[in-house]
């Protein structure tokens, strides 16, 4: 036991004058009667009960003692040591991501670590600052800089994990900006709290003392890591992929169901070795619009498979590729003629301009037109557009031509990845000004050579050169980048990739020239609405796993497609707990509690001198009748 | 004046009732327990030789030929004490529920019914040291009027000896007669010699205790000096409902020892509180009583 601000002992000194006021006589008021015979008879009898007389006279006066005594020793500050992981500031890291909803500990890891949480919060003392951290796949502070407990707590309480992998490396950037003294930051404690499932090496080092507490206990965890359906290239049958893994350190047996739709396709027991995996393939499916759910179950029906239901299991949808009708407008060009037969979704035609050169389209609509050194004399017709050597127009404002530019090289936009081009060599090309609304995947130093963009619902693609004034045709960047813009012009679906989402990662859409409404609903349930959507919609609210239905209308015409959310995290399904981390160059392990922290009880002696204080109220007013 | 005409003649309509008194001297207006010469028919008996043929009844002679001597009742007067408790512990209370006004009137009614009956009274107000000048004996209707005036110059006044000044009443009023005494019996040195006393001289003793309201319950609180009126000594008390209950039950017991010492001694007693009516206790409770009829 000790007292935090020991001065305020001084303030006991009160004592002396309520004594001494309470042994001054009391001022009693004459009152004249007839006699005093029986109050004197009366009287002597209470004398006979003298020492619990004087005991209830000198009640008030020990209640006030008492009252005086409790607010000294609040104001004093006593506390009593307690076992704390932590004296100073703290700064709580509490893993919100996938694997903390193993249900090893009661009700789930997640739970428990918040516990655990509210537990060090207690311990610390009140006048040390506490903040914390939500690690998920976007982390953020729940917390800074927070002394009031009862605040600190009930946030906590409202904390949720989330369905994706954690992000250490942000949280620690963010843990490192909440050092509270400068001066001193040892000071501050970092707690992580997870069950260990961070990064195994790159983490840098937190700037006060980090210590880890492991949360969990097993390990026992089947998952499906894989579900993928596919149309087999050159054939009308399409196949089913399934990997089943079991990261537990011990043999198990589950049950593996698929169905498609109410049909089920597959029903086999199996065992796993621990860390083994199991593959089946489902052959010879129809080609037709499919959704596939492969679920894992317990052998004994009525028992739960594992630790970790979530990704027990999974979903894949299979969308037969759907041709999408491309014009060649050109003078005439063997290499993209050729390139446009390697394509099998897209149903190509040609046309060229006539003898004066005008271009004449006719009433026949296309998804996408491609124009190779001409446009219509009249406005351009509705559809994608790939616009390659482009005249004047006014889309892009061509300015003139450059010879041999320099330095032609990719840009670091995401459709660029994949385009290698290294020895690509651009002779001319027309000087493009870029709008705002486009995006260069290829540029040089004098002006951009492959542009990308949307305007008004449509996606335009523009290639400033003529493919003969270059080598690109002969280089493997051909394909590659007509691959990508065709695909980017006229995608297989409307979700062009619809297994390849995980959770909180955004899903592109690309909703059919002149769709008008344009609707996502989640697995629980939640619906977003896009009015007029843009030819390339981005759906981010991918917090559920399962399967999501996209809806598509433009006032006459009906459309739906789905896309599937699934775990298929090696990170998250191994929910092994581990009992070393590394964080900077340091391996950390479970930590105890060996700091002592003062625990200050100021607010229960507050509470039981008000409580001394009604009973001396109580007293007085007795006394008074 | 202490009371009015209609009053007054309620009052004699009643007498008082003192059939433990010895005979007196006096013919009066009382019934004796002895059969003598007086004009009221008691009975017959017999006639012997002797008897006083004045007395013979010749009507029942003549009827039934034999002769009968006529009994008539022997009536006698009664000595009507009232003593009236004058100290300063009387004079307590405000306007009519003051204890000496309401023993004043108290002891104006008896002596009037006692003067209105024939009976010899004789007033004296009780009080330490020189007493004032008493009333009586007297005796006859006609001297209400001054009895009650000389009541209404009365004032209470002095410390009490109670024993002491029923002794020296006992001194100077020897013949036994009916002694009401109307008192607080608020005596430090107690009521009992003295009633004792009264009871030796043969007297019936009718005891009307009388006290005020705040008397029996009070309603004071808080930190006080009590200072008494009487005596000028003072009790330092903090009152609490504790110690109110105590004094409660102090004067339950009080009451109940005099009423036990009274009937242990014969003495008639009645206790009254200011706040009753003075003349519903005279026609109700002292009849109830059996002190007056």
């Amino acid at each position: 036991m000790s007292f935090l601000n020991p001065a305020a002992l001084w303030f006991a000194l009160i004592v002396v004058p309520i004594i001494i006021f309470y042994l001054l006589k009391i001022r009693r008021k004459e009152v004249e009667i007839s006699s005093t015979l029986l109050w004197r008879m009366a009287l002597r009898d209470q004398q006979a009960n003298a020492p619990w007389q004087k005991l209830k006279r000198n009640l008030l006066l020990l209640l006030q003692l008492i009252v005086l005594g409790m607010m000294v020793l609040a104001v004093a500050r006593l506390a009593f040591p307690l076992a704390s992981v932590a004296s100073g500031s703290v700064v709580l890291l509490i893993d919100g991501s996938a694997s903390m909803f193993a249900t090893d500990e009661s009700p789930d890891r997640f739970s428990s670590a918040v516990r655990i949480a509210g537990d060090l919060l207690r311990e610390t003392g009140a006048s040390a600052s506490a903040s914390a951290i939500l690690v998920t796949h976007q982390p953020r502070v729940l917390f800074t800089g927070e002394t009031d407990r009862n605040e600190a707590l009930r946030i906590l309480a409202e904390a949720e994990a989330g369905l994706g992998e954690g992000d250490w490396a942000a949280a620690f950037s963010l843990a490192s900006g909440l050092v509270f003294d400068a001066d001193q930051p040892e000071q501050t404690t970092y707690i992580i709290l997870s069950d260990g499932g961070l990064p195994e090496k790159d983490l840098p080092p937190l700037p006060g003392e980090t210590q880890y507490i492991p949360i969990g206990r097993d390990q026992d965890n089947l998952a499906v890591t894989a579900l993928a359906a596919r149309v087999l290239p050159g054939r009308d049958t399409a196949e089913l992929f399934v990997r089943v893994t079991n990261y537990g350190n011990s043999e198990r047996a589950a049950r593996l169901s698929i169905s498609k739709g109410n049909e089920a396709i597959l029903n086999e027991q199996m065992r796993l070795l621990a860390g083994d995996s199991a593959q089946f393939v489902v052959e010879n499916l129809p080609v037709e619009d499919a959704v596939f759910i492969a679920r894992l179950s317990n052998i004994q029906a009525d028992l739960p498979l594992d630790d970790l239901p979530i990704d027990d299991s999974a979903y894949a949808v299979l969308v037969p590729p759907s041709a999408r009708r491309v014009l060649l407008v050109s003078p005439g060009n063997l290499f993209l003629e050729r390139l446009l037969l390697l394509f099998p979704n897209l149903n190509a035609s040609k046309t060229q301009p006539d003898e004066t050169g005008d271009v004449h389209l006719g009433s026949e609509s296309f998804d996408l037109f491609i124009f190779d050194g001409v446009l219509p004399a009249d406005e351009l017709p509705e559809g994608q557009l790939l616009l390659i050597h482009p005249p004047e127009n006014d889309l892009v404002v061509v300015s003139g031509e450059i010879v041999s530019p320099t330095r032609s090289r990719t840009t670091d936009h995401p459709l660029a990845q994949f385009i290698d081009w290294t020895d690509v060599n651009v002779f001319k090309t027309k000087r493009l000004a870029v709008p705002p609304w486009f995006a260069p995947l290829v540029t040089a130093e004098e002006t951009p050579l492959v542009l990308v963009g949307e305007q008004a619902g449509r996606r335009i693609a523009v290639v400033g050169f003529d493919l003969h004034a270059s080598d690109l045709p002969l280089k493997v960047a051909f394909p590659i980048l007509f691959a990508t813009l065709f695909e980017f012009l006229a995608p297989h679906g409307i979700v062009a990739d619809p297994n390849g989402a995980r959770a909180f990662e955004p899903v592109p859409i690309s909703p059919r020239t002149g769709t008008q409404t344009l609707s996502v609903t989640s697995p629980g349930g939640f619906t977003q609405l896009f009015e007029n959507p843009s030819a390339n919609t981005l759906f981010t609210r991918t917090d559920e796993l399962g399967l999501y239905t996209v809806r598509a209308s433009d006032g006459e015409n009906f459309e739906e497609a789905f896309f599937a959310v699934n775990l298929f995290s090696e990170n998250e399904s191994d929910i092994a707990v581990r009992e070393q981390i590394e964080v900077g160059r340091r391996s950390l392990t479970a930590t105890g509690r060996d700091e002592v922290s003062n625990r200050e009880v100021w607010g229960w002696l507050i509470g039981l001198a008000l409580l001394f204080l009604l009973l001396e109220w109580l007293a007085y007013h007795r006394r008074l009748g | 004046m202490i009371f009015n005409e209609t009053t007054l003649r309620k009052l004699n309509a009643l007498s008082l009732i003192a059939d433990r008194v010895r005979a007196g001297r006096l013919r009066g207006d009382r019934r004796s327990s002895k059969r003598g010469a007086s004009i009221e028919f008691a009975d017959f008996r017999n006639y012997v030789p002797g008897d006083d043929l004045r007395r013979l009844d010749w009507n029942i002679y003549a009827r039934l030929d034999k002769p009968f001597i006529t009994l008539f009742e022997d009536e006698e007067d009664l000595a009507v004490y009232v003593l009236l408790d004058g100290s300063s512990s009387m004079d307590w209370g405000e306007a009519d529920e003051n204890k000496f006004t309401y023993g004043r009137r108290l002891a104006a009614a008896l002596g009037s019914i006692a003067l209105g009956s024939g009976d010899a009274l004789t007033f004296t107000m009780l009080t330490a040291g020189l007493a004032p000048a008493g009333f009586g004996p007297s005796r006859g209707s006609h001297q209400t009027l001054r009895f009650l005036k000389h009541l209404e110059a009365l004032k209470p006044d002095g410390e009490t000896a109670l024993n002491e000044s029923i002794f020296n009443f006992t001194l100077t009023n020897r013949r036994p007669g009916l002694v009401l005494l109307v008192s607080d019996l608020l005596d430090p040195s107690g009521y009992q010699p003295g009633l004792t006393q009264l009871l030796s001289r043969g007297n019936q003793v009718v005891l009307v205790h009388l006290l005020s309201p705040d008397e029996l319950d009070p309603t004071l609180s808080g930190d006080l000096k009590l200072v008494d009126k009487e005596f000028s000594t003072s009790q330092e008390v903090s009152l609490d409902p504790v110690i109110l209950q105590a004094y409660r039950r102090q004067v339950s017991a009080w009451l109940d020892e005099i009423r036990s010492f009274c009937r242990s001694r014969d003495v008639s007693y009645v206790h009254t509180s200011t706040s009753v009516a003075w003349d519903q206790f005279i026609l109700s409770q002292l009849r109830r009583e059996g002190i007056v009829k």
